[in-house]
């Protein structure tokens, strides 16, 4: 049962984010079109695989992003169990959507690069398959929010998936050392230093940021959206109760 | 002309890699216009009901009673 007291706190996230939104957005515009502009036209094409690691550009990013906001979801979500903060719950609510999207265009990509480059769309991989397992728990996380209704106990369940999910998240990174994949090694995020060409570092790393400032954006919009939901809920049974 | 068809056909991996761009743009997209376009449609809902029903804020000063169920 929502109280009206809860959104004495929204109301500094609503003016905060609206303050934030317009730098955070116009930040993520520019990374988003210099990063799409060094991708395509300006990074060299690789000695091996020739334009096609173009893909790596909107792969990368994707995946990175997919593994960073279930990251985000599941902190959110430990702090919503343990302290009850609504906003924390309401961030992890709103980061699933787009963490799938994210999950799902990493998948469509790979399977796009995989297919000229392995001879093969799909092989069951440790990498492959976890991300894929990986997008199955956001589906099963927003499937929670959406069938159980009582605002308190969705957002637990929820809780609980989220975090029980997260044993995903390194078993994804180390999948490539752990066992032997057809996805290839790390060449980024590398103890010793990343062994990527760097002609190819500005599209890679400006689109890494951009879709991390992207995500930001989306998530405040749709955090605000769903103050204002709740809003319209307890308001609307305030209403019934006169 | 020529540097266009070259361009365009990525070594010969259109088909993979244009995909792909379209599949990106096109999700990136589609997630800035739901979501935003989801605020606008709350934020009017929220005004219409405020509208219709203007809280008032100080009801110890209000002259009317206060409903009660006794």
């Amino acid at each position: 049962m929502s109280n009206l007291h809860q959104f004495a706190n929204p109301t500094r996230f609503l003016k905060m984010s609206s303050t934030l939104l317009p730098w955070v957005g116009a930040l993520t515009g520019f990374l988003l079109v210099y990063g799409f502009w060094q991708a395509l036209f300006v990074s060299p094409p690789d000695y091996q695989m020739g334009e096609a690691v173009r893909i790596m550009y909107v792969h990368v990013p994707s995946a990175y992003m997919g593994m960073l906001v279930y990251g985000s979801m599941a902190f959110a979500s430990a702090i919503a169990l343990i302290w009850k903060h609504p906003l924390a719950d309401i961030a992890a609510k709103c980061s699933a959507p787009i963490g799938v999207a994210f999950t799902g265009l990493a998948l469509a990509t790979g399977m796009l690069w995989g297919q000229p480059m392995w001879g093969t769309f799909w092989v069951w991989d440790a990498r492959l398959t976890s991300v894929l397992l990986l997008f199955f728990i956001y589906l099963g996380y927003i499937g929670l929010w959406l069938t159980i209704e009582d605002t308190s106990r969705a957002s637990r369940a929820a809780a609980i998936l989220a975090l029980v999910g997260s044993v995903n998240l390194p078993i994804i990174h180390y999948s490539v050392e752990w066992w032997n994949t057809l996805h290839q090694p790390a060449s980024l995020l590398r103890l010793d230093g990343p062994t990527i060409d760097p002609g190819m570092l500005p599209a890679l790393l400006s689109l890494i940021v951009g879709y991390t400032t992207f995500y930001i954006t989306i998530l405040l919009w749709r955090m605000q959206k769903e103050l204002i939901v709740r809003k319209i809920r307890a308001l609307q049974i305030l209403r019934s109760n006169q | 002309m020529d540097n266009f068809a070259e361009f365009f056909s990525m070594g010969g991996y259109a088909s993979f890699v244009w995909p792909s761009y379209i599949l990106s743009i096109g999700v990136l997209f589609w997630l800035v216009i739901s979501s935003f376009n989801g605020l606008l449609q709350e934020k009017a809902k929220l005004d219409e009901i405020e509208k219709n029903n203007p809280r008032v804020r100080n009801i110890s000063k209000s002259s009317k009673p206060i409903p009660h169920d006794t």
